[in-house]
């Protein structure tokens, strides 16, 4: 009976020690998905446990005058920074600016100052620098969160969009739609380093996590170009197909698949990094239009912004299917996880 | 008996013709230019002050038209120059009056210059008038930054793109269809009325229905009809630079040739030159400026090395 408890108690400790200190000591992370609707002016919330809205957060009461597009979140999750601009790109209003938005109250606590018409925006590995791609002006900025200024903003290529930032902090890359490039920024030394052709049509970057590589959606290309992140030089091209018009994309935890939203198809295409190659294509039940899309940090759900269903999908990435929809704001543009301890 | 059409139709496709808008090229520019003088003569007599586009537009084919019909030419030339006269005294009644006549010379034009026109050509027209220079994503653009008259160009516009779609639609799959149709609706919300409404909206709304229109064809017709490469591009237009210095090539074709290589040039590599290389995309509107056989191929080659050609 003895030998018995203890060969029992010894069972229970290597289970118990296997599940890892987090998970015995802390509570489980409570994820939210934090929804942009560029038509209606405000932030859909979306408990990620139930898949259920829990709020909505009104940017302005002008929809259809102002818009929220691109967000990031802070490396803790804690806050959600939102790219606000009027619908008139050609000059600098008191609407074009990055509000950031606390994720435990679901208020807007802060706003910066970012240049004109900032589309899309992009956190520092460190949380300390915020990174924005100013569409019209052909620029991109940085600011730094500590002093409350701005480092500096740099020229782009045209119509600047995607943007994302190394994860040792580094590089800025900054994608430009209509001359097909990405803009290298040397966020340490604050100066353009060089442009590189990609894909047509370049609207999203992100780095893989060990920042060895980079992937560029382009949108006209059909394509995703695979860059060599530290020769800055594109070193592959996958094709998704002509009509598939990729925007956003998201790693997998393990950086084995990167999910690639694809708007022109109304699907998800699951592309395998080590091969560079799509391995599915995730359609059934997909929302129309998914252009945003995000994974939760432990890697359990994605959900795509559908911006012509008004609707958010989610997936569940064990078998790449669609197993909820759920109702958001007008025009859904992007979608990123924020995290309530 | 239809299915098999759709077949043959699609065998056919898949076999040839990729990259429309460089492959056939030059009927294409002859379709285009005639179909935007069309439109500038139909608004001419409520905007005056589109005239000086019609001789621009003219030397797009003027070169080519003197080989074929000499008379036809010199008759358009008279025709349009009086136009442009007209235009700038702002004598609307006048314009109004010769404007028939001078569409039905430009109808004469394109019988010569494109004697037949199948799906593909109506196709690739239907790609520059809703993404070219003066088509209706570009005019709701112009528009926005102050252009009153590119409104009406770019109404004209969306009239004759609608044509286009409605002779085209019947090729393509219920998708297809389906998507073409919500990206001219989109079109539609842009340019409601023949007059511009006081509201406007971002002109990238503009951009995505004619992204969402092309798309929505090449899909359906399973062609590539915009170019996603840049070597292509910069091949043909070396090609026409080429075949515009040729010794005793006439004036007016040499003229033709080069305004036909800076058009494309415009459209696909201009932005891409202005940021890799501003010097080169510098010396290059010179060129297109002034013309030069002398300075040309060392221009192309800078912009082939840049370009990784």
């Amino acid at each position: 009976m003895g030998r018995i408890y203890r060969v029992s108690l010894l069972v229970f400790v290597l289970c118990a020690s296997s599940l890892g200190p987090i998970a015995l000591v802390q509570p489980a992370a409570r994820y939210r998905a934090y929804v942009s609707n560029e038509y209606g002016a405000s932030i859909t919330v979306i408990d990620v446990t139930s898949d259920s809205v829990i709020g909505t957060i009104s940017i302005s009461g002008r929809p259809g005058e102002v818009r929220p597009r691109g967000m990031a979140v802070s490396p803790d999750g804690r806050t959600i920074y939102v790219a606000l601009s009027d619908f008139n790109p050609r000059v600098e209003t008191k609407e074009d600016k990055v509000v950031a938005i606390d994720v435990a109250s679901n208020r807007v606590v802060a706003e910066y100052r970012v240049g004109t018409n900032p589309e899309r925006v992009a956190l520092s590995p460190d949380g300390t620098q915020l990174w924005a791609a100013n569409e019209n002006a052909a620029r991109a900025t940085g600011f730094d969160l500590r002093t409350g200024r701005v480092l500096g903003d740099f020229q782009t290529g045209v119509e600047p969009e995607g943007v994302a930032v190394s994860p040792d902090g580094r590089w800025v890359y900054v994608t430009g739609e209509t001359s097909h490039t990405v803009t290298v920024i040397d966020a340490r030394e604050l100066r353009v380093l060089r442009h590189f052709l990609v894909a047509q049509r370049p609207r999203f970057v992100v780095f893989s996590q060990d920042g060895a590589k980079a992937y560029v959606s382009g949108e006209i290309g059909g394509a995703v170009s695979v860059v060599d992140a530290r020769e800055h030089r594109v070193v592959q091209t996958i094709s998704l197909g002509l009509d598939s018009r990729p925007v956003e994309m998201a790693l997998s935890l393990d950086g084995r698949l990167l999910f690639v939203a694809g708007g022109g198809t109304s699907a998800v295409y699951a592309v395998d990094t080590t091969q560079n190659r799509v391995v599915r294509v995730i359609r059934e039940r997909m929302g129309r239009r998914p252009w945003g899309i995000a994974i939760t940090p432990d890697g359990s759900k994605i959900y795509t912004a559908n911006g012509l269903s008004d609707s958010v999908s989610v997936i569940d990435p064990t078998n790449l299917a669609v197993i909820r929809s759920v109702s958001v704001g007008r025009g859904p543009h992007s979608v990123v996880i924020g995290v309530v301890q | 008996m239809k299915k098999s059409f759709v077949i043959v139709w699609s065998l056919l496709l898949s076999c040839g013709f990729g990259q429309v808008l460089l492959e056939r090229e030059e009927p294409l520019r002859f379709l285009r230019a005639t179909a935007l003088l069309d439109i500038y003569l139909d608004a001419l007599p409520q905007a005056p002050t589109l005239a000086p586009r019609l001789p621009q537009s003219l030397a797009l084919f003027a070169g080519t038209l003197e080989t074929r019909d000499p008379v036809l030419l010199k008759r358009l030339e008279k025709g349009l120059g009086e136009a442009v006269a007209l235009g700038r005294r702002e004598d609307r009644k006048a314009l109004a009056a010769m404007v028939p006549q001078l569409r039905a010379l430009v109808g004469q034009a394109e019988s010569r210059l494109v004697p037949r026109r199948d799906d593909l050509l109506l196709a690739g027209l239907l790609v520059h008038l809703a993404l070219g220079d003066d088509g209706v994503a570009e005019s709701y653009e112009d528009f926005y930054k102050g252009e009153e008259e590119a409104y009406r160009v770019g109404f004209l516009a969306l009239g004759r793109l609608e044509n286009l779609w409605l002779a085209l639609r019947p090729r393509l799959p219920k998708e297809a269809q389906a998507h073409g149709a919500q990206a001219l609706k989109a079109f539609r919300t842009l340019y409601p009325t023949p007059a511009p409404l006081t509201r406007l909206v971002d002109p990238e709304d503009a951009e995505r229905a004619a992204l969402d229109l092309v798309l929505a064809l090449e899909g359906g017709l399973g062609q590539v009809l915009l170019p996603r490469e840049v070597g292509p591009v910069w091949h043909r237009i070396q090609a026409l630079v080429e075949a515009a210095c040729r010794p005793g090539v006439p004036s007016r074709l040499r003229m033709e040739r080069f305004l036909a290589a800076s058009g494309l040039y415009e459209f696909h590599l201009e932005d891409i030159l202005k940021v890799l290389d501003p010097r080169t995309a510098e010396a290059f509107e010179e060129l297109w400026d002034r013309p030069d056989c002398a300075k040309a191929p060392g221009l192309l080659r800078d912009a082939g090395r840049i370009l990784g050609g």
